[in-house]
């Protein structure tokens, strides 16, 4: 088991605790960057796909060579957690324009809030 | 080839909806047009050969990707098809932004992609992409109910999705290859070492975040309830329905039977109590989704190639009567302005025919009512299991199922008292449309599903004792209603915050994987 | 409620440490059986750069994907940036000089260094997603350090936009032409080459190219409304 791999395992697990016990959104996105970030890592540091070079050459390359399958997940999940966050990113800027705080809870109390206050609204009219 | 074009032409056409921009609409109802064709054509193929395989490229399976149509992927692209048309008949009067249509039909090519993908990694991209296109969806009229739900939902959704990538890491470590098939072959020779529980446990957590269990997806209410009409009906009826698929294609190759059993039963049950308590239609649609999912999981769990094809059965006709309650409602709610029963039922008399037509079939169709398409599902189901427990659980669940759709019935009524006052709103024809296609698949649907499983005799005795079977349990899940409604229980709702969601994926993973004999 | 926070810290950290357990425990050790031998034999698509070969041959349905991926991303930014944003801010984030000539002078190169790993992604470390993501990072510190105006006059949102939906069709065509042929869907069609020299590996390059002007685009896009928009608490 390479240290890479306990590493990605431990700072995933380290990661979700965060995304539990943090109430701020903008440290709850950071979290799960970090838990991308960690996928990616035990991806890369898996042992079938250590090798002794890169899988790079023109001419011959030794079965030693590192595996590439592995490198091409990690650029699809990159591109992909990229995406997750910078939309992430967009909701939380427009809810915080609105709300003006960025604590979670609180939030989840400003909008139930305010459904309530629709809703009896509604149920006067 | 053609399951790779179907999703290949979504696709192009989302490229070109962007570069439309005022046509986008056209261009969109063009690209159905040609997808449905292309659906028919497959269809075809895989009734006459069973199973219709194909790898992009000509490459080795064990590399490259696999597609394989069989039959629940049509079943599903079929329902997918369907839904997608309904979604635009109902939404063409109404929105005419390009980014809707490039959104919808990226949505709709990742799933119909899903449907037929084979391969680990090629999933995992595709809920990806499909959690990304519908939490823009949900989010899309931005309103902040919706955005709050939705980033609720994205968090959660990736979350497990990078869940689901640490178990297809594990498996890529052992067995070299991200292809199903080829997996199964490995996982059969290799005995029974931990990683195989361990990737399970992983994959079935991941995908099982989007797909409608309840301890995992509590972000589902919200998200359904808050958005926009039409994709709530999509997302109900097609969205949950390719993760509980790939739920199906784990299933497959895992042991995860016992895990998937209790899930289902536990998702039914709770599903089925919060919707039983709950006055906001378009919330308690929702929460009712769940409950159906662990119905169809307790189907699955049989283990049985014909219990899986009762699953999915099951599967499609809930998408088409969810679908037809979540338009019936949605029209019936903007007409009055809350969704909430006492005022839809104050104000029966002014809904629209079509929405109140809606609700009437779709009610119907969901509690059983033979011989509508939730009546023939159930059957096929019933004649896929064997275990007492899951029988007596299915009958617990359809009762409950009766139960809370009884709210309803008042809003049925024929009563003479036609008041001046009050208009009857109506539905524009787009509209209209897309409800009567829906009525017709509940109402037409099911009598094609006994022919699905080959080898499958329902003798016309058992038929008449099962409908009186159903009839009765609708009857007693009202009278069930009718006493419940004194004694109004508030559920705590203080659990569908993100915290409490991952905290959630990260029990109910252990707990899985417990389950499934991990720490022996 | 504080003891219901404590008891979701404890609850959380005994989950999170149950799951590390777990995953430490049986995550076991693969045989690295001699694959290895097959994976390099297969890959050799002309590409020198064997992960370009899988990215963009063999896994190309994959890619494809991924990129609608990106290219969903940037259409919420902007969608939904473009009119509910906070008022445009203006100024630069940085007040010493060094760094906003240095940022000055550094784009140029930034901008060649992703055309380059864009054009030589067959040959060595690099593609079209890396090119693409260095040039817009050029973009990015000019707008942080500079101050995002003086970019954002160069920004025509429509014509980005519209450049990025172009890319995505003939992209999809490139791929979806092996089947008029009766070839397999998505195969690499154009003549391998001489491995190692710039024109080789068939589709390869083209779509590495392809990718790295979306990817530019469709992040400097990014880069600029959240720059530019950024808002407050």
């Amino acid at each position: 088991m390479t240290a890479g791999v306990v590493t990605a395992v431990l700072l995933f697990a380290i990661a979700a605790l965060a995304l539990i016990v943090r109430r701020d959104l903008v440290f709850k996105l950071v979290a799960l960057g970090l838990v991308n970030g960690s996928t990616v890592l035990l991806l890369v540091s898996l042992p079938r796909g250590i090798g002794s070079r890169p899988p790079i050459a023109a001419g011959a390359i030794p079965p030693t060579a590192a595996d590439p399958f592995p490198q091409a997940y990690v650029l699809a999940a990159i591109v992909i957690n990229f995406a997750v966050l910078a939309l992430a990113l967009v909701f939380v800027m427009m809810l915080v324009e609105r709300y003006h705080t960025t604590d979670a809870r609180r939030l989840e109390a400003l909008i139930r809030e305010e459904r309530e206050a629709a809703d009896a609204e509604g149920e006067d009219a | 080839m053609i399951a790779a074009l179907i999703p290949l032409l979504h696709l192009l056409t989302s490229a070109l909806c962007g570069v439309s921009g005022r046509m986008a609409r056209w261009v969109a109802a063009a690209s159905w047009a040609g997808s449905a064709g292309l659906i028919g054509l497959l269809a075809t193929k895989v009734v006459a050969a069973g199973e219709v395989r194909y790898t992009l490229g000509g490459w080795p399976n064990r590399w490259g990707i696999e597609l394989v149509a069989d039959e629940p992927a049509i079943a599903l692209l079929a329902l997918l098809g369907l839904l997608h048309g309904c979604v635009y008949a109902f939404e063409w009067a109404g929105r005419r932004e390009a980014s809707f249509y490039v959104l919808l039909q990226v949505l709709v090519g990742a799933a119909a992609a899903l449907t037929v993908s084979h391969d680990l990694f090629n999933i995992y991209v595709l809920l990806e992409l499909m959690t990304l296109t519908s939490y823009l969806l949900v989010g899309f009229e931005r309103r902040p109910a919706q955005l709050w739900a939705s980033l609720k939902y994205l968090l959660l959704a990736s979350f497990g999705m990078g869940l689901f990538l640490v178990g297809g890491a594990v498996v890529y470590e052992h067995a070299g290859t991200m292809n199903l098939g080829e997996l199964a072959a490995v996982i059969r020779a290799a005995g029974d070492p931990p990683w195989v529980r361990l990737a399970g446990a992983l994959l079935l957590t991941g995908v099982g975040v989007k797909s409608g269990i309840f301890v995992l997806s509590l972000w589902l209410p919200t998200a359904h309830a808050s958005a926009p009409l039409a994709i709530s009906a999509l997302l109900s009826g097609v969205v949950v329905k390719m993760s509980v698929l790939e739920i199906l294609r784990l299933a497959a190759i895992f042991p995860l039977a016992p895990a998937i059993w209790v899930l289902g039963a536990i998702t039914g049950v709770l599903g089925a109590v919060y919707a039983l308590f709950e006055r906001d239609i378009k919330r308690m649609l929702a929460y009712h989704t769940l409950s159906q999912i662990g119905y169809a999981l307790l189907a699955l769990a049989g283990g049985s190639p014909a219990a899986a094809i009762a699953a999915v059965a099951y599967l499609v006709a809930h998408g088409l009567f969810k679908a037809l309650l979540f338009l019936g409602t949605g029209l019936a709610a903007r007409h009055v302005g809350s969704a909430h029963i006492g005022r839809l039922v104050a104000a029966r008399d002014a809904l629209p025919r079509t929405a109140v037509l809606a609700l009437f079939v779709g009610t119907l169709g969901i509690i059983g009512w033979p011989p509508l398409d939730g009546f023939w599902a159930k059957e096929l189901i019933g004649a896929c299991c064997d275990s007492m427990a899951t029988r007596v659980m299915l009958t617990v669940l359809a009762l409950g199922t009766a139960a809370s759709f009884a709210k309803l019935l008042p809003l049925f009524g024929v009563h003479r008292r036609e008041s001046d006052e009050c208009e009857r709103g109506t539905a524009n024809r787009g509209e209209m449309v897309a409800i009567g296609v829906l009525i017709a698949g509940v109402l037409f649907f099911g009598w094609s599903t006994p022919w699905w499983i080959s080898g499958l005799r329902l003798s016309a005795a058992k038929l008449m004792l099962d409908a009186g079977r159903a009839v009765l349990i609708a009857g007693a899940g009202w009278l069930t209603y009718a006493l419940l409604k004194k004694r109004w229980v508030a559920l705590p709702r203080a659990i569908f915050s993100t915290e409490e969601g991952v905290l959630a994926v990260l029990l109910v993973f252990l707990g899985v994987w417990l389950a499934i004999g991990g720490g022996a | 409620m504080r003891p219901i926070d404590r008891l979701r810290i404890a609850a959380g950290a005994l989950a999170s440490a149950g799951f590390a357990a777990v995953l430490l425990l049986s995550i076991g050790r693969g045989e690295a059986g001699g694959e290895t031998a097959e994976v390099i034999r297969l890959t050799a698509t002309g590409a020198a750069n064997r992960v370009a070969s899988i990215v963009l041959d063999i896994r190309l349905y994959d890619t494809l994907f991924e990129l609608f991926a990106f290219s969903v991303a940037v259409l919420g930014v902007r969608r939904f940036l473009r009119r509910t944003a906070g008022p445009a801010v203006e100024e630069s984030l940085v007040e010493s000089h060094v760094v906003r000539r240095a940022a000055y002078v550094l784009l140029p190169p930034m901008l060649v260094l992703g055309a380059y790993l864009a054009c030589f992604g067959h040959l060595s470390p690099g593609g079209g997603f890396g090119g693409g993501a260095v040039a817009a990072t050029g973009v990015l510190l000019v707008s942080v350090a500079l101050g995002a105006d003086l970019l954002a006059q160069r920004f025509r949102d429509e014509r980005l936009e519209r450049l990025e939906a172009v890319v995505l069709v003939v992209l999809l065509i490139i791929a979806l032409i092996p089947a008029a042929w009766s070839r397999p869907l998505l195969a690499n069609l154009l003549p391998p080459g001489q491995p190692g020299s710039l024109l080789s590996a068939g589709t390869i390059p083209i779509y590495s190219v392809l990718i790295a002007l979306k990817v530019f685009a469709g992040a400097w896009a990014v880069v600029h409304f959240f720059v530019r928009h950024r808002g407050e608490v």
